[in-house]
């Protein structure tokens, strides 16, 4: 029995094990982080495009809103009925364009509804009803929050993708680290192993 | 001479008039459409008999039939031209509207599109809109009802 477990059979059974410990590591431990990685790369893809989607809608609007102001202000230095006409009309059309855009980031539901709003407060705006122009800027304002919300909420999620990668990554890397050390242990242990069974055969050694 | 010439002007007057104004020339076609309870009946070829006494009422009974009546719901198919959608409210005790835009968000404020409200019961209410060739919706946001398409195409 102590024949069996002799040193030399010892290490060669530690250095097989290390050997395999390192190949489950590399074969099932680490492809599966870097799947899960693969998928949050995916993700974190697919937010960056709403990010900028969104900011894109944000910076739209606001550049819409700022050319309906300078309609508003062109219009009132013209004295001609027609051209004043014209000028609200391209003025209600800009703000419009900016809250269509803008609501098209609201459930479907919501999106009709509010589009209907905004059609019939642009129709009544540009007959140059105050109250109705006053109500498409609280639409802005109301819908500019709504998607400055869905950025911010797009953004938390991205930071906490991102998070999640760089945790996935190091654990990755730690995993093949462990498996190099593994398999250059378990080579060391095995190659004792060897050099001790073949001192033993030579020495006779029991 | 001078009547000769008087015709010619006028005649040339009117073909510029013709090519300027295209639409004056045209008639509009009437689209007649009914509303009862959360639904258009034309485009669903029945009255479901749907009861509805505020708008929420529509929105839970959309919610489960929706997807059903508007897979069998007819596409209206009009060709492009000016139109004016005579739109009544038969028995819907609250008011409702019309809701005519282009089926692509995006496209929604460069599109023909027509919208208005005021259709109290009993009411029919006019809606003029020319329309190009593209796709579009229509529905009413305040019964509400689903959003039916319209194809409009040479």
């Amino acid at each position: 029995m102590s024949r069996l477990f002799s040193i030399d059979v010892f290490l060669a059974v530690i250095g097989t094990l290390a050997a395999a410990a390192s190949v489950i590591i590399n074969q099932q431990w680490l492809p599966e982080k870097r799947d899960a990685v693969t998928l949050l790369l995916d993700a974190q893809s697919a937010n960056r495009y709403q990010i900028v989607q969104l900011e894109d809608t944000k910076r739209e609007a606001v550049r819409l809103r700022d050319l309906n102001m300078l309609y508003g202000m062109l219009r009132y230095q013209t004295m001609d009925a027609a051209s004043r006409s014209m000028i609200l009309d391209q003025a209600i059309s800009a703000y419009e364009t900016a809250l269509i855009s803008m609501a098209r980031h609201e459930p479907t539901d919501a999106f009709d509804a509010t589009g209907f709003k905004i059609e019939n407060l642009a129709a009544a705006a540009r007959k140059d009803d105050m109250a109705a122009l006053q109500g498409l800027a609280g639409e802005f304002v109301r819908l500019f929050q709504i998607v400055d919300q869905k950025r911010q909420a797009y953004s938390n999620d991205q930071r906490q993708v991102t998070a999640k990668i760089s945790e996935l990554r190091q654990a990755a890397d730690q995993l093949s680290a462990l498996s190099a050390y593994l398999q250059v242990f378990g080579l060391i242990l095995v190659m004792l192993a060897t050099i001790v069974g073949l001192k033993r055969i030579e020495l006779c050694l029991p | 001479m001078m009547r000769t010439m008087t015709r010619t002007l006028a005649l040339a007057a009117s073909l510029v008039l013709l090519i300027v104004m295209p639409g004056s020339a045209q008639e509009a076609t009437v689209i007649t459409l009914t509303q009862t309870g959360c639904q258009f009946t034309e485009p669903e070829g029945t009255d479901h008999g749907y009861t509805t006494t505020a708008p929420e009422d529509c929105k839970a009974i959309n919610r489960k039939s929706r997807e059903q009546r508007l897979a069998a719901h007819d596409v209206l198919r009009l060709e492009p031209g000016r139109y004016i959608f005579r739109v009544s409210n038969v028995n819907v005790p609250y008011e409702l509207g019309f809701y005519l835009r282009a089926s692509n968000r995006a496209l929604i404020p460069f599109a023909p599109r027509v919208s208005g409200g005021g259709l109290g019961q009993g009411e029919t209410q006019d809606y003029a809109v020319d329309l190009s060739p593209g796709d579009y919706l229509y529905s009413c946001p305040y019964n509400p009802t689903p959003n039916y398409r319209l194809v409009v195409s040479e």
